[in-house]
């Protein structure tokens, strides 16, 4: 039988699809402009639908410090839980201090509707409550939500007291029928949802299928106030005289590290807290206090360097909280690998000795 | 100088008796350490054996203002504190709420600054100043005038060991008081907390796409395998310098 001469009616199996509102894959027959390689597009960037266009009737708002000019983890819970709770109708305010350099998409990302950001002016709780009482007044959220750690929650605190509104604090689950916070010795305690909620830890997936608006508000000024507390200035001591659980910069150890006199000069050169696997330890190399992970320490340092460290996942669960993982191994199929940020696939040895150098040059130069 | 303690009984962790909190005791302690007349206050349903740990560790006169269970103590603890320059306690106490909110309502209510998570105190000219813990090691100065309330670390200082000749010489006053009732409150056993999940309306391919690629953005991390030991070194700097991790 010849094929040739029959006209066989064939369906392209990868026809042209767009993306629908609803996030839903749409064939519109006969059409040859769309997305045509479905398998590409689902490791590119992902097509985020918006939460909700508006009008809205109601606000939430949520109030963060960034710290150096990004939302740490508690932050950008905080805001997802306000844009899960905000539901078709309520905008996600944001009032964020020290992010004046975020790009709209990177506000949109965060699933913020419209952003309030301010300059951080360091120690100024009078007048961070001035503005937030204006705002207060302005917007009139029906819920204001801090995360329960840090700057946040002492702002938090003493607006509730200020503004003598009602609040829950160290909130772990916000459901239908109230929110519910641990209650020392005694499980947890269900309340009703009060006008501010400090949140806790884990209480939102800040993962979301959405993104907000972004827009941006104007760059706002504290209002002038004089503080009732003077502020001195703050001193950070170095992290190497720091417990491992304070350290910011902490340069770690393993089994990868055998010339250890040359790692410790180069913690005192990066002025960094020594922390080490378990391996290491036990090896008699670092005494047992500096050990990270399950069995040692919990840290939370913005920038964790692992040297020769192949990631066991108990040494994993001790740097969960970590902002900056950067490895250095010789094995790049290593699970410390996947966790980093940054990863080099090199010589522990070589690399410290490197690295010490570069640092001590780099620091002699911003000396001069 | 006047200086007010407020202390408050703990959940003990692990018996689940009463004990003394950490922070209040570094309150005791460290307003022990300062120029002053010290008084102690307690404000709750608490009874005294329940108070009686604080008595052993270096408090020899307790006052006790007893309320109903079920009643705030901001009204009667604000109305017994009017007069004092400075009031103490720890930052967040082990047992009732542990809301960590009565230093700021006091502060709120008796018109004084607040010095929040208070590792030391000390008098300069006329006025105070306090070194305040902030997380990763950052250690603040801040001054105040009098009258000030200020809510102790629990590291700023330590409390004299338990004795049993203290316990016996120590005195607890107990005083009636009032207070607003507070809202009811429903407790339940602990269990994992369920996080606030979006619900989420991508097809199953989408899914299954993203099971495969792992789907987190961490996965995604920058992996240096070219150059010599130097150059990596400069990628691991430039990496630090690009997120203000270090100060050179």
């Amino acid at each position: 039988m010849d094929f040739s001469t029959q006209a066989i009616p064939r369906i392209d199996p990868r026809r042209p699809w767009v993306l629908g509102p609803s996030g839903l894959k749409r064939i519109v027959l006969g059409d040859d402009s769309g997305s045509r390689d479905a398998a590409m597009l689902a490791h590119g960037p992902a097509h985020k639908p918006l939460r909700s266009t508006g009008p809205f009737s109601q606000r939430l708002l949520v109030v963060a410090h960034a710290e150096r000019g990004q939302l740490d983890d508690a932050a950008r819970e905080a805001i997802a839980a306000a844009a899960i709770l905000a539901g078709k109708d309520g905008e996600v305010l944001a009032l964020l201090y020290g992010m004046e350099d975020a790009a709209p998409e990177a506000l949109a990302e965060l699933a913020v509707d419209r952003a309030l950001t301010v300059a951080d002016p360091g120690y100024a709780p009078e007048q961070k409550l001035a503005l937030l009482q204006q705002l207060l007044q302005q917007e009139s959220p029906h819920t204001v939500l801090f995360a329960d750690r840090g700057e946040d929650a002492d702002l938090g605190r003493r607006f509730v007291c200020r503004a003598r509104l009602s609040v829950v604090t160290d909130v772990v689950e916000i459901a239908a029928d109230g929110v519910r916070r641990r209650q020392p010795g005694a499980g947890f305690s269900v309340r009703e949802r009060g006008q501010v909620l400090l949140l806790a830890r884990g209480v939102a997936e800040a993962k979301l299928p959405f993104v907000g608006k972004g827009e941006r508000w104007q760059t706002a000024m504290l209002p002038a106030v004089r503080e009732q507390v003077q502020d001195l200035g703050s001193v950070a001591s170095p992290a190497s005289q720091l417990a491992l659980e304070e350290a910011d910069l902490i340069v770690s150890a393993g089994n990868g590290v055998s010339n250890v006199p040359g790692f410790l000069k180069l913690a005192e050169a990066l002025g960094a807290a020594v922390g080490a696997s378990r391996v290491a330890v036990d090896d008699g190399r670092f005494s047992r206090d500096k050990q990270v992970g399950a069995t040692g320490k919990t840290v939370q340092a913005s920038a964790y360097i692992a040297l020769g460290i192949s990631g066991a996942v108990q040494h994993l669960q001790g740097i969960k909280s970590c902002r900056h993982v950067i490895a250095v191994n010789l094995d790049a199929a290593a699970p410390m690998i996947k966790r980093a940020d940054l990863s080099i696939i090199d010589d522990c040895q070589s690399f410290i000795s490197a690295f010490e150098q570069l640092v001590r040059r780099e620091r002699k130069e911003k000396q001069q | 100088m006047k200086i007010a303690v407020l202390i408050a009984p703990a959940v003990h962790p692990v018996s689940g008796r009463p004990c003394a909190g950490e922070a209040d005791l570094a309150a005791l302690a460290l307003a022990q350490r300062l120029p002053g007349q010290v008084e102690v206050w307690y404000a709750g349903a608490a009874d005294d054996a329940a108070l009686a740990d604080y008595l052993a560790r270096g408090a020899d006169n307790i006052h006790s203002l007893s309320l109903r269970p079920d009643s705030d103590v901001l009204a009667a603890l604000g109305s017994a504190l009017q007069g004092f320059d400075m009031v103490l306690c720890g930052a967040r106490s082990g047992g009732g709420d542990g809301s960590g909110l009565l230093p700021y309502q006091l502060a709120e209510q008796l018109g004084a600054a607040l010095l929040p998570d208070v590792l030391d105190l000390s008098k300069s000219d006329r006025q105070w100043r306090a070194l305040q813990a902030l997380p990763k090691g950052v250690r603040r100065t801040l001054q105040a005038s009098l009258p000030l309330v200020a809510s102790v670390n629990p590291r700023a200082a330590t409390a004299p060991g338990w004795s049993y000749a203290r316990l016996q010489q120590g005195k607890i006053q107990r005083k009636a008081a009032t207070g607003a009732a507070l809202a009811p409150v429903v407790l339940e056993p602990a269990r994992r907390a369920r996080a606030l999940v979006a619900a989420s309306k991508v097809s199953g391919h989408a899914r299954m796409q993203g099971a495969i690629a792992g789907g987190d953005a961490k996965a995604a991390g920058v992996v240096v395998k070219q150059g010599d030991s130097v150059e990596k070194a400069q990628v691991v700097l430039d990496y630090l310098r690009q997120h203000q991790l270090v100060d050179f």
